[in-house]
């Protein structure tokens, strides 16, 4: 192996796990900003993600590290679809991803609130299925238009 | 008494169901709440610039009811909205 491969391995890998550790504090972080704070500004937080250069073109893995981080035991983005979706929408916008969109939804089932929060990448929801996803009534957007 | 106008908080998100049925969502607080028809209507005209007995007024003819009742029952509505700072109940009319 030459000396610019085994750099480049070793720059991917560490950017992998700087990544776990950026996802990682960040929803710890979210956890608190929803729990001491508000829903306002973690959504606020969320969009004002920007592009960055750590995370451009990595997309997938921004999907795999959330999808791992949600399935992870005990952990705060468990069963927490926001926490889950405003991770997903904010490292998507820092991977540069187009067409990110979070989606806060409503249903009213025997006149009780169900929510659900998720996020759709051109128009293609991610970590969820499109056929639970199309039950819920979109009460709030980021990332599209009005 | 001075007449209030109510208006909606702009840190509420709100979604009119299909079936008429009204869901809250205060993004301060994260709390949601839901209500029927007629309190979608009454959010719907909580716009600033009608004040609480217009908005009864206009409740009493479109559902219907005595204007005693619509005004009991949309002022309660209003007070319990303002309660949970779903909508500021302000003496001035919201400007043009």
């Amino acid at each position: 192996m030459t000396a610019a491969r085994l750099r480049n391995r070793l720059g991917k890998g560490l950017s992998r796990v700087w990544l776990w550790v950026e996802l990682t504090a960040t929803a710890l972080w979210l956890r608190l900003l929803l729990t001491a704070g508000s829903p306002r500004m973690a959504l606020g937080w969320a969009a004002s993600r920007r592009p960055g250069r750590i995370y451009a073109g990595r997309e997938h893995d921004v999907v795999r590290a959330v999808r791992a981080l949600a399935q992870a035991r005990p952990f705060v983005v468990r069963n927490h679809c926001l926490v889950r979706s405003l991770l997903l929408f904010g490292f998507l916008q820092r991977a540069g991803a187009t067409g990110v969109a979070m989606w806060l939804g409503v249903v009213l089932h025997h006149g009780r609130v169900f929510a659900h929060g998720w996020v759709t990448v051109r128009g293609v929801p991610v970590l969820d299925d499109a056929g639970f996803v199309a039950h819920f009534r979109v009460i709030y957007t980021l990332g599209v238009a009005p | 008494m001075t007449p209030r106008y109510p208006q909606r908080d702009p840190a509420v998100a709100y979604r009119v169901l299909p079936g008429g049925d009204l869901v809250l969502l205060h993004l301060d607080t994260g709390f949601y709440y839901s209500s029927g028809a007629v309190g979608a209507r009454v959010w719907e005209l909580c716009d600033g610039r009608r004040h609480e007995r217009e908005l009864a007024e206009l409740v009493a003819a479109e559902y219907e009811v005595s204007q005693e009742t619509a005004a009991t029952d949309v002022l309660d509505f209003l007070e319990e909205l303002a309660r949970e700072g779903l909508v500021r109940l302000d003496g001035r009319p919201l400007a043009e």
